[in-house]
Parts: structure tokens; sequence; C-alpha cells
């Protein structure tokens, strides 16, 4: 005996897609954020035709590992893909999470089946919370289907909210270190971090772009509108921290360059002045070290002449003794 | 003094440091990882949802109850705005200003 759950996950795609297996061995992994706690591990296995899924978990050690059975309902091309699963009665502290609503983490392994993950690092994506009911999901039916999208457009919503404050603060850090500290080296590390940072939210916006055309004419016009307000608001900002990135990198690198000349007109100025330096040096030495040479070389041949006439004088006088 | 979605003008978080206010400079981070429970007494469950929903924070199930930890994308971001520049750094900055007199405006 247990209790029925039924998810409606989207598995995020830029284009219309059936949700398919690209992924029917992911790898296990552990869940672990404290030190010296037992970590969470998962696995599954999928049946390629049925699309059913079996998660194994364990909480403490691999001997206690339990199962838990994900039976495929329906997938639609918006990338909505639905499961049963009968969690267990008593509830352990995983399927605890799973009755409620699906565990981002959960949610993330699963997605990993179907999808690859752009734009952002791999432990970063548990971030929308799948869709959860007591009732079964139809995604046949038009209005599920719209309080499906409702939530997951309201998640984008509130996740592209929360980049947009998080964005303008870090520019707005950016301009205090640029205008007010004139720290510019620091400047320079801070917007090349504040472009990644752009370019990861607008990736992930781009999904909540793709989720917002599939279900246009599904979901009210004020979620529609206000996503596409962001979505409008997210790419002024991003246009705004390019161009802070352009100025301050080009700024930079122009003023280092221009330095860098002038640096190495004055090293060339410096080296031929000590040339010319050196070179009156050498004449000067090379003249004396010829004078003091010369001296030697006469005062060798007195010398050598001297001793030859003493030795002619010995000659004549042992001749004339004769 | 804080932040809110329903707020997203610049000049009011260019205005007295109010980027500070942000979930991910909250000192309850400070030891980047604990249990959830206690992360959302101290945060409050928008800020920890909000935290979640941007990637910061990931999460992990375990017999005690739920654990959080703070992502890399979370640690990079939270050192950008609480981190204080290296010594090379600025001594960089202060060649870049005093010795060549570099001079740039957002």
């Amino acid at each position: 005996m247990g209790q029925r759950r039924y998810y409606a996950l989207w598995i995020p795609s830029l284009n219309e897609q059936i949700p398919d297996v690209i992924n029917p061995e992911p790898a296990s992994v552990e869940l672990s954020d404290i030190i010296g706690l037992p970590p969470c591990k998962l696995r599954c296995e999928v049946e390629l035709s049925t699309k059913n899924i079996t998660l194994y978990y364990s909480l403490d050690s691999i001997d206690n590992e339990r199962k838990l059975s994900f039976t495929h309902l329906e997938a639609i091309r918006s990338g909505l893909i639905s499961y049963e699963v009968n969690i267990p009665t008593p509830a352990d502290a995983l399927t605890e999470c799973l009755l409620s609503q699906m565990h981002h983490s959960i949610y993330h392994y699963l997605k990993g089946i179907f999808h690859e993950h752009n734009y952002h690092e791999d432990e970063c994506d548990s971030l929308l919370q799948g869709y959860t009911s007591t009732h079964l999901i139809k995604l046949s039916d038009s209005k599920t289907l719209k309080n499906i999208y409702t939530h997951y457009l309201t998640e984008y919503q509130d996740k592209l909210n929360d980049a947009y404050m998080t964005l303008s603060g870090q520019l707005c850090k950016l301009q205090e270190t640029t205008n007010v500290k004139k720290a510019y080296k620091q400047a320079l590390i801070e917007v090349k971090q504040l472009k990644r940072d752009c370019q990861r939210v607008m990736g992930e916006a781009s999904y909540a772009e793709a989720l917002l055309e599939m279900s246009r004419f599904n979901i009210k016009n004020t979620i529609y509108n206000t996503l596409r307000n962001r979505l409008s608001l997210l790419e002024i900002l991003r246009e705004k921290c390019y161009d802070a990135y352009s100025l301050i990198n080009n700024e930079y690198n122009n003023r280092l360059g221009r330095y860098g000349i002038w640096i190495g007109a004055m090293g060339i100025i410096l080296t031929f002045l000590l040339e010319i330096y050196h070179t009156s040096d050498n004449t000067t030495v090379q003249n004396k070290s010829v004078n003091t040479s010369d001296n030697y070389e006469l005062t060798k041949l007195i010398n050598r002449a001297d001793s030859l006439a003493a030795i002619n004088q010995q000659i004549i006088d042992s001749l004339q003794r004769k | 003094m804080r932040c809110t979605n329903k707020n997203n003008n610049l000049f009011y978080l260019s205005t007295m440091k109010a980027y500070m206010n942000l979930p991910i400079c909250n000192p309850a981070l400070n030891d980047e990882s604990g249990f959830v429970s206690e992360l959302k007494s101290k945060l409050g469950e928008k800020d920890f949802r909000s935290l979640e929903l941007q990637g910061f924070i990931k999460n992990a199930v375990s017999k005690d109850g739920n654990t959080w930890a703070l992502t890399k994308e979370g640690k990079k971001v939270r050192n950008y705005f609480l981190s204080r520049p290296s010594v090379k750094t600025r001594v960089s900055d202060w060649v870049l200003r005093n010795l060549l007199h570099m001079n740039i405006t957002l």
C-alpha cells in the first residue's frame, strides 16, 4: 500500500519536441552537502521502450537500497512528460519530499535522462520545482495543461526576477568600483565575471522564452505579458553589462597598449644612449691599451738591441785578445 | 531597507549599497553548508527559494533532514560582492590610478 503521486516534468528544450531518452544509463550520484553525514546515493534504470524509470536510492549504506518505480504516462511536444509513482508508507526522508513536491535533486537527476545540461554547471540545475499532483495528470486536458504551464512559467518568472536583481546588484557594484573607488584592475576582474553571469542567466532565459512561446495559447495574458516584460528587461540589462565590459576592457587594454608603446620607445632611446656612451668609452680604452703595448714593445726592442750590442762587444773583445 | 522583486530600479540598488541586502550576501551563508531548516529560519522562505532558483545553493537529502551547500556559482557571486581584492590587485590599482593616471567612468 502507498500513496500515489503524479508528476508533470518540463524537460527544457528550445524547440518543440517530445522528450526522448538520450541518456539511458545516467551515472549514479551521491548527494552530500555536509561532510560527515552519509550521502544520499541515487541510481536509475530506464526502459527504453516504455520510458519507465526505476529509481534506486539509499540514505545510509548500499545495503539498505530502496527503489521507486516511475511509470510513464504521457509526453507532449512542448517538452512535458508525466509520471505516476506509488510512494510506499511509512515514508522516509526522500519519499516524504516526493509527497509534497518533487525534490529538486530528484527532478534534476531524472531530467538528466532526457536533457543535456547547457548554460549552467551540472550542480546548478536544481532550479525549478516539478509539477506535482495527487490526481491523475492528463496532458491532453487543456485545463490541466494550463495549470502545468502556469506553474513552470511562474517559477521561471520568479527565477528571472531574482536573477535580474542579482545582476543589477553586480552592475552597481561594478559602477562603484570603477567610478568611486577608481580600482580599474578590480573592475576588469568584476566585469569579466559579470559577463559570464549574464551569459548564464540569458542561456536559462532562452528556455523560459521557448516554453513561453510553446504555451502561448494556453496561458493567461497577464502571465505571458509579465514574463515577456521580464525577458525584455533582462535583455536591456544584458546590453548594459556588455557595454560596460566593452568599455572597461577596451579602455584598459588601450591604455596599457599606449603606455607599453611609451615604455618601449623610452627603452629604445635609453639603449641608444647607452650604446653611444659604451662605444666612446671603448675607443678611449682601446687607445690607451694601444699606447701601453707600444711602449712595452719599444722597451723590449731597446733591451734586445742592448743585449745584442753587449754580445757583439764581447765577441769583438775576444777576437782582439787573440 | 530590502531589495524586493517589485523594485527593479538600478538607481535603487545603487544607493546606500543596497546590493548588500541581496540574499546571496546574507551572513547566514557564511558556513557554506548546513541544514535547510536552520537556513530557512535565518533567511526566510522567500530568500531561500530565491537562492535555490538562481542555482546558488544545492540541496541534498539525508536521514537527519534536508541539507544545503553553496554551489560553485554561488561562491563566485558571493565573493564578487563580499571579498576584498588581493594585494596584487590593489597594487595594480594604485599604479594604474596614481602613476599611469588612468581614468574610466561608466
